[in-house]
């Protein structure tokens, strides 16, 4: 009866939802309907989810956020355990045998809209080219050499063929850059898994199955609301583990029970200790052979000893940012702009002085309605703004398709650049001049660092 | 035979899907695959090896004694803390320490630094749980085991200090002179209390050890490597990392500095807590390593949540898992935010609600048929359980489950004054109350009412994300009328259990809401609006730029120095 209940629910839902009364909002997705988004918010926060079709978005979002795809960072890795423990859980313990094979099309269906999608974003290219990208790649590796890459690139062109089909039959007609589908798809994902935990679980105590629901819940919250950023939903990394602790551990788990399903279980997190802890020792840097010299970051080693004192830390850690800060500080009325840059705990009273604008969004209004920059420049002044600190790399986050971010940092260089009113008072780019020595400019020698900031000053 | 064929169709699909997920992910972090090519540690794994070999062996010799060794004790655990960053110090310095040289005394130093912000941080903590301790013994009443009891007690403390620190910020009275007593009072009133404190987090042996196998004590020993290299880099003059220089480390400055609440910054709990560093200790290691400590109260929560199912060596393991992840790790040494202190907070209120829902369950089983006084055996096997306390001034009035329903609307307040995506779990707790009074249907009732709230509230409009899904509209009435239409079904199948649930609803808001309360008022009071978005995110957190006035003055410039028209001939004069 229970179940009779829940399964007309189910019904109207889906009918509710997917009727004719929703038919003007269904004809919409195929029309190119605005989407008015502050690009800030789009530069900055959707790009945890990424900028494909909403639909796959959503349903990658997992995947993605496993495989950091859409933004790289050790700040995100969270590791393998999840996306490879907790569908074999769910899917281990279905009696029902057509109900395991709908699950494990779903989960490869998943595998090859999500593979798809991510292998676009981390080589950078369309997913119109993956396939010609895949074979390259292929021609220069092989299974003896390397198996799992090999096994990978594989897979890909596999998955990428699944993903072609759905994307051109599925995706493009119910979905596209917004739509009225994925919302009503993924609630009816949400009640039909929750139906498939309350079978899965029945031999459970209740609180046992309520424990498990409200990680359910949570993480379905967390895809409704999130953005795709993880620590927006950090219990949910605890519930999931502790949820694979018990169903691969537990005592009357039915994966501990087989022969080698704990020993397999114990084996990879084992794999995944061996891993997290030889990264951790390289700092999370293996690519930079002065990241990865120390897992212990050189300032707190020599200012733990008392080998350098808190100057010579600040040197050490924020290059040539002490002689603007003291500028800065000793000027304690002047207002300060800030796109980007460390500065901000350093400058006093940096809550009453300090506006930032990391995307740029009030710059972009200012000069677009004031497009003489010495106007601009003194207006400012007026206002009470005397500094600017600028992120050289600013727009290196911008992974919008419309490049929105570069375009408004090309703005901002334009501005400060060759501008009579404002002048360069320091940056962190070293310079190697013609007599060898080294020196924090802007010109006049051989760039060796980039650097990260340029301070300027409106005279 | 079929259900053999299936099994093993099961088994093999599984393991396609694990290698599948595995060499994806092996693919797209070559950085695993480069650290394991340029790995430059392996002198100091050796010695990290016998060291550990050496201290597990002792254990393992001592296992079947009476009692379990002396220094299987927080002591203990420090002391082998010490001797692992002692041991990471001096290779390290040889990799990276250039031309400098390296003596016994400037090791001992480091160590000794790293001893004082401990001890810092432990005497915050202790205050913490004296607070929580008296709370739990003088209006409580629970039957907690030990291990839960001293983390909720210290989650509860934090919780109420907290609170306490806001009220004193108010009047500008975050000095160390106001402060200090505030967190010596409870300590002193509660020196019973405290003195439990020390005895069992630093004196005590741990019976819990003579339980610990290789598997255990590898995974504990991994944990403390991990803890060792995240406390080396808490001793450092300034923070590093985008976000905690911009806003979770700059904030507790500010409350320093100013001794008082800094306008805007949304709720700040935790940043609140973390200021004791600069408020009592003027020192940004104390701040960082109170930061830091909610993640391993966090790994603790883990442990105690999976030892309820688990036993001792698999919830280290588990606990091991979470605190071996890169995001956790560099969120605790690297780029501090507030997102370990909150997970601290909504464990502790996952913990109070798994209690909950087992007292729940206790009493559907006695009021069920297969329910009889002879089959009524109150087996534990957790050493550590504890009988219920004598009873508070609320346990007079109110059961155990209501007072429960209270404690965890109080760490859910907590929760959201710390990062407004508290408000998760406040949904989910909501959903699992209705799932627990009234089954599924309540389960999905509660869910359609919630993302009621969600569209009409328009919660992630702020996140841009309304703006990609056209058929909300549709939604918000669809999603209504489901939530209402459950809540009928309820009212006539279970009239009891649904006014129940209405009772555990509102008192669970009361109590979140009166711990968030504070919030919003302050959020008025800087803005004197109205508007839901500045009532909850409240004033803006740093300088707003005033671009109408800027637009408007250099457009007068503009026009000052646009030289007057040229009058024709025959106009002039």
């Amino acid at each position: 009866m229970r179940y009779r209940i829940l399964n007309i629910l189910f019904l109207f839902f889906a009918t509710c939802v997917f009727s004719p009364v929703n038919s003007i909002a269904q004809e919409t997705t195929k029309e190119e309907k605005e989407i008015d988004i502050p690009s800030s918010i789009r530069e900055e926060l959707h790009r945890y989810m990424g900028y494909e079709d909403l639909l796959p978005k959503y349903v990658s979002l997992p995947y993605d956020v496993t495989m950091n795809t859409n933004v790289r960072g050790v700040f995100l890795d969270m590791g393998f355990l999840f996306l490879l423990f907790l569908p074999i859980l769910l899917l281990f313990g279905l009696k029902n045998k057509w109900l395991k094979i709908v699950v494990g099309i779903l989960m490869m269906l998943f595998l090859a809209m999500s593979s798809s999608t991510s292998y676009s974003y981390f080589h950078g290219i369309p997913t119109e080219n993956i396939a010609k990208d895949v074979s390259s790649r292929l021609g220069t590796v092989s299974f003896i050499q390397n198996p799992l890459v090999y096994l990978k690139l594989k897979v890909t062109q596999i998955n990428h063929g699944i993903y072609q089909a759905l994307d051109r039959n599925v995706v493009q007609v119910i979905s596209g850059e917004g739509d009225s589908t994925t919302y009503p798809i993924f609630f009816l994902l949400f009640i039909a898994t929750f139906l498939i935990l309350t079978k899965r679980l029945k031999s459970r105590a209740k609180g046992e199955q309520a424990v498990v629901y409200l990680g359910l819940i949570y993480s379905f919250l967390w895809l409704i609301l999130g953005a795709g950023v993880p620590w927006y939903g950090i219990l949910m990394i605890a519930l999931c583990l502790i949820y694979l602790g018990i169903g691969f551990l537990g005592k009357s788990s039915e994966i501990g029970q087989l022969k080698y399903g704990k020993y397999a279980f114990i084996g990879a997190t084992g794999l995944w200790l061996i891993m997290a802890f030889n990264l951790r020792m390289a700092n999370y840097q293996p690519d930079s052979e002065r990241g990865r010299a120390g897992a212990i970051h050189i300032v707190p080693l020599f200012y733990g000893m008392g080998k350098k004192d808190k100057n010579e830390a600040l040197d050490e850690l924020f290059p040539n940012y002490r002689p603007i800060v003291e500028e800065i500080n000793n000027d304690p009325d002047a207002l300060v702009y800030r796109a980007g840059t460390y500065f901000q705990y350093f400058i006093d009273r940096n809550h009453e002085r300090v506006t930032y604008d990391n995307q740029l969004d009030f710059f972009t209004t200012l000069s677009e309605n004031i497009p003489n920059k010495v106007t601009l420049a003194k207006a400012l002044k007026n206002a009470g703004y005397r500094y600017f600190l600028v992120d050289i790399n600013l727009a290196g986050i911008d992974a919008t398709p419309e490049q929105s971010l570069v375009q408004k940092a090309a703005r901002l260089n334009e501005f400060l650049g060759n501008n009579p009113a404002i002048e360069p008072i320091g940056t962190d780019r070293l310079i190697q001049l013609p007599n060898g020595r080294y020196t924090y400019g802007f010109s006049g020698g051989e760039v060796k660092n980039y650097g990260s900031f340029i301070a300027f000053k409106i005279r | 035979m079929t259900t053999q064929i299936g099994k093993i169709v099961t088994i093999g699909f599984c393991a396609l899907w694990a290698i599948l997920i595995f060499a994806d992910y092996w693919y797209f972090h070559p950085e695993y695959r480069m650290s394991f090519q340029v790995f430059q540690y392996m002198d100091l794994t050796i010695a990290l090896g016998v060291l550990g070999a050496a201290v597990g062996g002792g254990l393992y010799a001592t296992r079947n004694n009476e009692k379990p060794l002396f220094l299987a004790n927080g002591l203990g655990v420090l002391a082998l803390l010490l001797t692992i960053s002692g041991l990471i110090i001096y290779f390290h310095f040889f990799k990276i320490g250039g031309n400098f040289t390296i003596s016994t005394g400037e090791i001992f130093t480091y160590l000794g630094k790293i001893i004082a912000v401990l001890s810092a941080a432990y005497f915050i903590f202790a205050s913490a749980f004296a607070t929580g301790d008296l709370l739990f013994k003088k209006i409580f009443s629970f039957s907690f085991n030990k291990g839960e009891n001293i983390l909720l007690k210290i989650a509860t403390g934090v919780t109420v200090i907290s609170i306490l620190l806001f009220f004193f910020g108010v009047l500008n009275l975050l000095d160390v002179k106001f402060i200090l007593p505030l967190l010596l009072l409870p300590m002193g009133i509660n020196w019973k209390g405290s003195w439990a404190f020390v005895q069992t987090t630093l004196l005590k042996p741990s019976r819990n050890v003579q339980q610990i196998n290789w598997l255990g004590f590898s995974c504990f020993y991994l944990l403390l490597v991990f803890a060792s290299l995240i406390l080396l880099q808490t001793i450092r003059p300034y923070p590093f990392g985008f976000d905690a220089l911009a806003i979770y480390l700059n904030l507790p400055q500010l409350i320093g500095e100013t001794q008082g609440l800094v306008p805007g910054y949304s709720p700040y709990y935790w940043s609140l807590f973390i200021a004791l560093g600069y408020v009592i200790f003027d020192h940004i290691e104390v701040v960082i390593a109170l930061s830091v400590t909610g993640g391993i109260l966090s790994s603790l929560f883990i442990y105690e949540i999976c030892r309820k199912w688990l036993d001792v060596n698999y919830a280290i393991l588990i606990a091991t898992i979470f605190y071996s992840l890169p995001m956790i790790n560099f969120q605790s040494y690297r780029d501090i935010k507030t997102d370990l202190g909150l997970l601290f907070i909504l464990l502790a209120a996952v913990l109070v609600l798994i209690k909950w829902l087992s007292l729940e369950d206790e009493q559907a089983y006695r009021s069920g048929p297969e329910y009889t006084e002879s089959k009524n055996k109150t087996t534990s096997n957790n050493p550590n359980k504890i009988a219920p306390i004598a009873a508070g001034i609320l346990g007079k009035y109110f059961s155990e489950k209501t007072q429960l329903i209270i404690l965890v609307g109080l760490l859910s307040g907590m929760a959201i004054g710390i990062k407004l995506t508290g408000l998760i779990l406040i949904f989910s707790i909501l959903a699992v109350f209705a799932y627990a009074k009234g089954g599924e249907i309540g389960f999905l009732t509660a869910f359609a009412l919630s993302f009621a709230v969600v569209l009409l509230g328009g919660l992630e409009v702020a996140t841009g994300l309304r703006a990609y899904h056209f058929g909300t509209s549709i939604l918000k009435i669809v999603f209504p009328i489901l939530g209402v239409a459950g809540l009928a079904y309820l009212l006539i199948k279970n009239r009891g259990e649904l006014f129940d649930l209405v009772r555990i609803g509102m008192i669970y808001i009361i109590f979140t809401g009166l711990v968030y309360l504070p919030w919003p008022l302050k959020n008025y009071k800087e803005t004197n609006s109205l508007s839901i978005n500045t009532f909850i995110t409240g004033k803006p957190s740093n300088r707003v730029m005033n671009l109408n006035d800027i637009i408007r003055d250099a457009r007068e410039m503009e026009a000052q120095s646009t030289p007057p028209p040229a009058t024709q001939e025959g106009e002039s004069e």
